[in-house]
């Protein structure tokens, strides 16, 4: 009578046993790992440019293949990075910004904007105040917009 | 047959599970926030609660997906098995409080509504590294919804317990979206590697489990008693244990036998509530009972005891020189069937 169901529930944990720990171990290997200072934090050979933060409140580095490094010059309560395709003033969070992770002064982190060759703004956001506290262009937008 | 017959209600064993429950919750989530506090003194309070809210959910979720098979490979965990539900029900309240601090510490903020910008801040599907972990996040907490909402019995009965078991077996599916939330999602900024090891150990010791739970039925299974006629000879007399059940397979089925002071009964292995395994379950006051929340069958006619009228199918039994054997189609549920005496030679 509930032998269908049986078979069923022993197929979903055979592809679950199966599935889930590839998961975890592809999500961990593909984690930008935390590290010191925006440029150290890069490899050696990494190509990119420094991002110029308004303010001033933070240094960020940004590679060709995305991967970006940020640290903020002082404590800010829960600063998180996001990137933003659009360009945005004032201190809401843009409505398109992707969230690319926890930022803070006592390590680099490591992170990775979706589309570096698109262009967008890299955006500070304090969860603490509930405000954007800074922003970067990235460099390919800042050569577009001269 | 003396009949003492108490239905899956509010009894003083629940109550008792319940306050154990709400208390490790709350002493849990209180651990969190005031060690996290500790570790992290620039964390808000808004930070603390997100935090403590999904481990414990997470943690939790564990527990009620390993009860099951615990319950099958050791019965003292039974006990815990009995209120199951009430366990996935605080599961959804705390990953609620998660979601809802979530939505607001992260969407409220902006100049579109909380679920529109959940939806359309990420939609970098095509990404793994980059895959919309909040967005998972937020179908685990739907799915638990769904099982939380149709929990009550009152669903089992409307649903009918296939159906209820069935959509049930999505916690496995909530399972799933939640470790992909947390690996994709925050912890993407934990660089410890023992918490990566937690996480993959969690998924292991899950799927353990139930894979040496599935071997335990497989070892069931493979007893099946496939015979020719109807008449199946499944053991002998003195294998039955005094009142309690066995299980055997036979052409597929699985069938419950009973030796009781009457003599012996089969019925089905299914529990008309949840699909409960009855040839685990005793004879207790007269009655077979179900190990998971007691539901009882007479077992001479499958029927529950007045006033309840839930009814599994009964098989003829007869004993021949000591042997049990039984007649291989069942009867329809409810039909009397008196129990089987030991007679002389067929
Ligand atoms: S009493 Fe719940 S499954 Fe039998």
């Amino acid at each position: 009578m509930i032998a269908p169901l049986r078979r069923t529930h022993r197929w979903i944990w055979i592809a679950r046993v199966l599935a889930l720990p590839g998961l975890v171990i592809a999500a961990w290997a593909v984690r930008p790992p935390a590290d010191a200072s925006p440029v150290a934090a890069m490899p050696d050979d990494a190509r990119g440019q420094t991002l110029r933060f308004e303010p001033a409140v933070a240094r960020g580095f940004l590679a060709d293949d995305g991967s970006l490094t940020v640290t903020l010059e002082d404590e800010v309560p829960l600063a998180m990075a996001y990137w933003s395709a659009t360009h945005s003033t004032g201190t809401k969070l843009p409505s398109d910004a992707i969230w690319l992770g926890a930022v803070d002064a006592l390590a680099a982190a490591r992170l990775r904007v979706p589309d570096p060759q698109a262009g967008g703004t890299i955006v500070l956001y304090s969860l603490g105040t509930h405000a954007v506290f800074a922003r970067a262009a990235s460099p390919v937008d800042r050569k577009r917009g001269g | 047959m003396s009949v003492s017959y108490v239905r899956v209600s509010w009894n003083r064993q629940k109550r008792i599970y319940d306050v154990v429950v709400a208390v490790a919750v709350v002493l849990v989530l209180t651990t969190f926030v005031v060690g996290g506090a500790w570790l992290d003194p620039r964390a808000t309070a808004e930070t603390l609660i997100l935090r403590a809210t999904g481990i414990c959910a997470f943690a939790l979720l564990h527990v009620v997906l390993a009860i099951g098979p615990l319950a099958r490979l050791d019965r003292r965990f039974l006990p815990l098995l009995y209120n199951r539900r009430h366990l996935g029900v605080v599961t959804f309240l705390v990953a609620l409080v998660h979601g809802v601090f979530s939505a607001v510490q992260f969407h409220a903020f902006g100049d579109v509504s909380v679920l529109a910008s959940l939806w359309s801040s990420n939609t970098r599907f095509d990404s793994f590294a980059h895959f919309p972990f909040q967005q998972l996040g937020f179908a685990a907490l739907v799915v638990l919804f769904l099982l939380a909402a149709t929990s009550h019995d009152f669903w089992t009965k409307n649903l009918t317990p296939r159906v209820w078991k069935s959509l049930h077996m999505s916690a496995y599916l909530a399972y799933a979206l939640i470790v992909a939330h947390v690996a994709l999602g925050a912890f993407q900024a934990v660089p410890s590697t023992i918490a990566w090891l937690l996480l993959l150990g969690g998924a292991m010791t899950l799927g353990t489990l139930h894979a040496l739970a599935a071997r335990v039925e497989a070892r069931d299974d493979r007893r099946a008693l496939d015979a020719a006629t109807d008449d199946v000879d499944v053991c002998e007399l003195a294998e039955l244990p005094q009142d309690r059940g066995r299980t055997f397979v036979v052409r597929g089925e699985r069938i419950a036998l009973f030796k009781h002071a009457d003599g012996v009964s089969a019925v089905s292995n299914v529990c008309r509530h949840q699909h409960g395994p009855l040839g685990e379950g005793r004879i207790v006051g007269g009655c077979i009972t179900c190990p998971w929340h007691g539901y009882q069958y007479r077992p001479h006619d499958g029927t529950s005891p007045p006033p309840f009228s839930d009814k599994v199918e009964t098989y003829r039994v007869r004993i021949v020189d000591g042997r049990v054997r039984v007649d291989a189609r069942p009867l329809p549920p409810g039909t009397p069937v008196t129990p089987a005496r030991a007679e002389r030679g067929a």
